[in-house]
């Protein structure tokens, strides 16, 4: 089996919006959440759900296959810079060829794999460009 | 504190072992040690170094198993994982094994096995080091080191084949090293025909993975003279913290070493990984690394863009790689006149890091 309910059910505060801890003392943002601060390591953290609006700093095409990702090769990955200041790194959708960087992009609900032994569909969240960089 | 010193080493070509296991591969790498050390002297304890053989060899607790099968059932043994930085982490363990006193003489051990599955199995084994959410998204690693190259050539105004002479050097070097898994020249036409993994990054920008085993033996000062040339483990240092990519700041430490006079072993699972190393140790000029490799003794092995990149036993290659320079016995091309070592062990996406300082 390669989809894990529960495991799936655990990250939702990831993989379906998109949550963030902010630290009480340094003020640094970890995406995903994190119960200490990685920056300075304060356990004083408060859940924030972010806009999931970015600007995508860079982008790359990828080839190199996964096993239970096949369908979506090949692939547009980016570097994206969030409105509230932490870079990630996510996958891109609806996109034929790299987008522009600068381009604004905002997060939505996707399908990322299925099993293929049962049919569980594995969601979670991609980035979409809403309009094209300078 | 007992001073620490590498008393051994042995490695098995990095190459496609179909008919090896993980265990046969291990066992491999230590008849290769008992066949260089004269008199093996007991060993207190095993440390493994794997990175990959849960997912993909469906072996846990290879530190028992493989003690067990070198007949040294009894004493302390373990597994170490790490990712790719495994190998520096294992150095580590048993280096401070032995500073402490708790040991006087470690086995250290590095195996991982890729060849077993196709290319995407693979792939998705190797993806298992990147954060929960990123694995579940599909997402490999081989897209941070094209953002990685991106981040670069921006940062550098350099274009891709900026990052060609480091496949060049690294194949040229796997040419005269008999442990190496592409022993073959390329020149800028091969490397720029070559397939695109994520764009920019082309195939010589990536180390092949491939299985491998080399192991090292680590002693306290009363066994240096189990190796005619001691080589003695002057420091170990480590780095951890989440990379910013867009900044290039990565948190490796900086190196206080005459270049002219160091052999180092780096790890570039990416060719811009190299670069970024090489600068961040402060070892050349940002943005003019890879120009400035006729000025450092570096990856003398092909590395593992050449050499070939066995997972989790890689670090312990490299160790094994700076043992035979400083011992004057590495059957490759040799350093001339170096008198101190260097292993930068790293993950794939330069997260955590393990630097090793050996002097002669």
């Amino acid at each position: 089996m390669r989809v894990s309910p529960p495991q799936v059910w655990r990250a939702k505060q990831s993989l379906y919006k998109l949550t963030g801890s902010k630290c009480n003392k340094c003020g640094n943002i970890d995406v995903p959440p994190s119960t200490f601060c990685s920056k300075c390591g304060s356990p004083e953290v408060s859940s924030i759900n972010l806009s999931g609006n970015g600007t995508l700093i860079l982008s790359t095409k990828n080839f190199q296959q996964r096993a239970g990702y096949e369908r979506s090769m090949p692939q547009f990955i980016g570097l994206i810079k969030l409105d509230e200041g932490p870079e990630i790194v996510a996958p891109l959708t609806d996109v034929d060829e790299e987008p522009k960087e600068g381009s604004r992009v905002t997060a939505v609900l996707r399908k990322l794999t299925v099993d293929s032994s049962n049919g569980l569909i594995e969601y979670g969240l991609k980035f979409k460009v809403i309009s094209d960089g300078p | 504190m007992s001073r620490v010193y590498i008393t051994g080493a042995s490695m098995v070509p990095v190459n496609r072992h179909y008919d090896m296991s993980l265990f046969d591969l291990a066992n491999s790498a230590l008849m290769g040690i008992r066949k260089t050390v004269e008199e093996i002297p007991e060993i207190d304890a095993v440390v493994v170094s794997n990175a990959y053989g849960q997912k993909l060899g469906s072996q846990s607790m290879l530190g028992y198993k493989i003690s067990r099968r070198a007949g040294l059932s009894g004493k302390v043994s373990m597994t170490v994982e790490q990712g790719d930085a495994s190998g520096g982490a294992s150095i580590f363990t048993a280096y401070a094994l032995v500073k402490s006193g708790v040991a006087k003489n470690v086995l250290v051990i590095g195996v991982d096995k890729f060849s077993d599955f196709p290319s995407k199995f693979v792939n998705d084994a190797t993806s298992s080091t990147l954060e929960e959410v990123s694995y579940h998204e599909g997402i490999s690693t081989s897209p941070y080191g094209a953002l990685m190259m991106k981040s670069y050539m921006k940062k550098y105004d350099v274009s891709e084949d900026y990052f060609y002479d480091w496949a060049i050097r690294m194949h040229s070097n796997a040419v005269e090293n008999p442990y190496a898994y592409l022993r073959f020249p390329v020149d800028k036409e091969v490397i720029a025909k070559s397939q695109e993994v994520s764009t920019p990054m082309r195939l010589f920008d990536i180390a092949p993975r491939a299985d491998g085993a080399s192991a090292v033996l680590i002693s306290s000062q009363d066994y240096s003279k189990l190796s005619e040339v001691p080589v003695e483990i002057e420091s170990v240092d480590f780095s951890s913290g989440e990379p910013s990519i867009s900044s290039l700041e990565f948190p490796i430490k900086r190196v206080n070493v005459k270049p002219e006079r160091t052999v180092m072993e780096i790890s570039d699972t990416f060719s811009v990984s190299a670069a970024i190393e090489l600068e961040a140790m402060g070892l050349a000029e940002r943005g003019k690394s890879i120009k400035s490799l006729d000025q450092l003794n570096v990856n003398y092995s092909g590395g593992l863009k050449a050499r070939g990149y066995p997972g989790g036993a890689t670090g312990v290659y490299q160790t094994a790689e700076i043992y035979m320079q400083l011992a004057d016995e590495f059957p490759g091309r040799k350093a001339k006149e170096v008198e101190e070592g260097i292993v930068l062990s790293t993950d794939d996406v330069l997260r955590t890091s393990f630097l090793i300082h050996f002097k002669r």
